[in-house]
């Protein structure tokens, strides 16, 4: 290969520059909130965000866990509705993909028809207001925020693709040895199917801990709120959580106010802590899954 | 309706299907119950969560009453009045206008700067530098918009904000970023590059990848540079990709991104100039004002025309590389 020239290296050297900027602008305002969750209130108003701890402190941390239940229970809302959540999507998206993948199945074009307009068209907001609050009667219930975000149309064809691709001949000998198709799919497509159901369950799980619009139309009882939903409140009324703090987390503080910036920063850092640190190893997943097949109904 | 009063053994089944009789469904059912068991958890689902809804739309046609029979939908018809009220008041425009434009702005910037990116990150040799920045640059996309008001309020609010800082420090003005809406537009344009721009950068990674390395050691023994490799190879390969994505975000150019926008801005009344879309004004009409009627009917419009611009778009994606269609 021929020597380069100083404007390749240039060019090379722009776009490495380019890349490298945007990434430090993406990793910026995580850096400031998280520097400023363990920085002194007083400093904080007092000199603004900055991107070294202003006067470390970790009050609003030692606030958020031990002054309320609010953040503690929120987070178990949150990891149980992800857990049920992720469980009931995987169960449901290949349940119903399954049988959409075998050639033999009587109908399946009309079913898959029938899912895939739900893409094309919806109710909006009103009806499945009414449909959650009136007739299932699922307000103030944990399961809205399980049950309605389960199954979609997206990942029922992604499931459903992906099943197409196992090679025939293994079902077929399962089959001549007697497995009905229950069997096959217990013992021969799902362990098949482990990258796709990685995906669709590292998606999924994403949803349900990212959920608060669910949760802003159906949830007021305070101890159903999901940790964002939380910070929500935290944001539109940024005393929330000092409203309910126990007398002696208030005493603890002596005639120190209580820091509502921070608790408010803090509570978004615990929320997004389990994902900053999962999501270095589970990259290739989530890559992975936008690139799988195309959709097609 | 015939019964079956035993289920057929499954070996039978089995047996039965390297010859593929056509049979009719109701024995196909009997042969095969356990494929229709399956699937009857997802229909039902289906049914429930997103055909009653669209039954539910009848709403936009009565004067809704919550004690009126079936859930209201038995209230007293009034034809098209809940829309007259929606098409004649001078927000409709406001919001349909302010959807578009937002959603405008939203492809053609995220399409940019995701080639750009895509570009830089494939140009990139410093293997350990690019594996950082891309995880780097796709973590934003995992954090969820109430967390992002979070940290938009650490870089934008008028006393405190790092913004507001560096514009004082490099002797501008502080912008009172929470009272101006003129500004919003461009705010929301830079949160969304920086949470979706990285990660919307995969599907061109994928195309970059699948460009062959005879084209590109071709165009530098016809004396190519690096940058003109850039130009005359790569851009031209994304074009069909990039035309497939314009497409297909079209189809939403109707739908405003409730989450985002509420998350961001909430109820502040001084931003709803530039910032009300379609679906921050249904949530306002439904949740502040009671009004099911008029919110049903603006929500209608909006799937009608939702439908209308994904057929469309779906129909030229085809035409342009039929693998990437829809439907």
């Amino acid at each position: 290969m021929r020597r380069e020239s100083a404007a390749d290296r240039a060019t090379v050297a722009g776009f490495t520059l380019v890349c490298a900027v945007f990434a430090l602008v993406c990793l910026a305002p995580l850096w400031v909130a998280l520097v400023a969750s363990f920085s002194n209130e007083y400093a904080l108003i007092r000199s603004g965000y900055q991107l070294w701890i202003n006067q470390f402190d970790l009050t609003s941390y030692r606030l958020i866990f031990s002054g309320s239940d609010d953040v503690l229970r929120a987070y178990g809302v949150t990891i149980l509705t992800t857990a049920l959540g992720v469980g009931a999507t995987l169960l449901l998206t290949a349940m119903t993909a399954f049988p959409l993948s075998l050639r033999t199945m009587r109908g399946r074009g009309a079913i898959a028809f029938f899912a895939y307009f739900t893409m094309l068209f919806n109710g909006g907001l009103v009806p499945n207001y009414i449909l959650t609050v009136r007739f299932l009667r699922l307000k103030n219930n944990l399961l809205v925020l399980i049950i309605p975000a389960a199954l979609n149309a997206y990942n029922l064809f992604l499931m459903r693709n992906y099943f197409t691709t196992l090679p025939e001949s293994l079902a077929e000998s399962a089959r001549i040895d007697g497995a009905g198709d229950l069997r096959i799919f217990r013992s021969i497509a799902l362990p098949l199917s482990k990258p796709i159901l990685a995906t669709i369950g590292l998606f999924a799980a994403m949803g349900y801990w990212n959920e608060w619009y669910r949760a802003l139309l159906y949830i007021d009882r305070r101890n159903m709120f999901t940790l964002q939903f939380l910070i929500m409140k935290l944001q539109q009324q940024v005393d929330f959580l000092t409203s309910s703090m126990n007398p002696q987390a208030r005493q603890s503080l002596g005639n120190i106010p209580v820091p509502t910036i921070g608790i408010r920063l803090a509570t978004a850092m615990v929320s997004i802590g389990p994902i900053v640190l999962l999501y270095p190893f589970l990259q290739r997943y989530f890559i992975g899954g936008i690139l799988i097949g195309s959709v097609k109904g | 309706m015939r019964t079956h009063p035993t289920l057929p053994e499954r070996d039978n089944a089995a047996a039965a299907l390297p010859r593929r009789p056509r049979r009719g469904l109701l024995s196909e059912l009997a042969l095969r119950p356990s494929l229709y068991l399956m699937v009857l958890p997802g229909v039902l689902f289906f049914l429930i969560f997103n055909y009653l809804p669209m039954v539910g739309l009848g709403i936009a046609f009565v004067d809704y009453s919550p004690i009126a029979p079936f859930f209201g939908l038995g209230s007293r018809f009034v034809g098209l009045e809940n829309f007259r009220f929606f098409f004649t008041s001078n927000e409709w425009i406001r919001v349909t206008l302010n959807t578009f434009y937002l959603n405008a702005l939203f492809i053609s910037s995220g399409l940019i700067a995701q080639m750009l990116l895509a570009v830089g990150l494939s140009e990139t040799r410093l293997q350990g530098l690019k594996r950082v920045s891309q995880t780097l640059m796709f973590l934003p996309n995992f954090i969820s918009w109430t967390v992002v008001s979070v940290f938009s309020i650490a870089l934008f609010s008028t006393k405190e904000g790092l913004i507001n800082k560096l514009l004082l420090m490099f002797g501008g003005k502080a912008v009172n970023f929470y009272q101006t809406a003129s500004v919003w537009p461009g705010l929301l344009v830079a949160l969304r590059l920086w949470k979706g721009a990285g990660f919307g950068t995969v599907i061109y990674l994928s195309t970059i990848a699948g460009i062959s390395h005879e084209v590109y050691e071709a165009a530098t023994i016809d004396g190519a540079s690096r940058m003109g490799r850039v130009r005359y190879v790569t851009l031209p390969l994304l074009k069909t990709t990039t035309a497939i994505l314009l497409i297909m975000s079209i189809g939403g150019i109707f739908s405003g991104d409730f989450g985002m926008i509420y998350a961001l801005i909430g109820d502040n009344p001084m931003l709803r100039t530039t910032t009300d879309v379609i679906d921050t004004y249904v949530y306002r009409a439904l949740r502040l004002n009671n009004d099911y009627g008029m919110s049903a009917a603006v929500g209608l419009f909006q799937s009608i025309m939702g439908f209308v611009f994904v057929v469309c778009a779906n129909a030229v994606a085809k035409k342009l590389d039929p693998d990437s269609a829809l439907f």
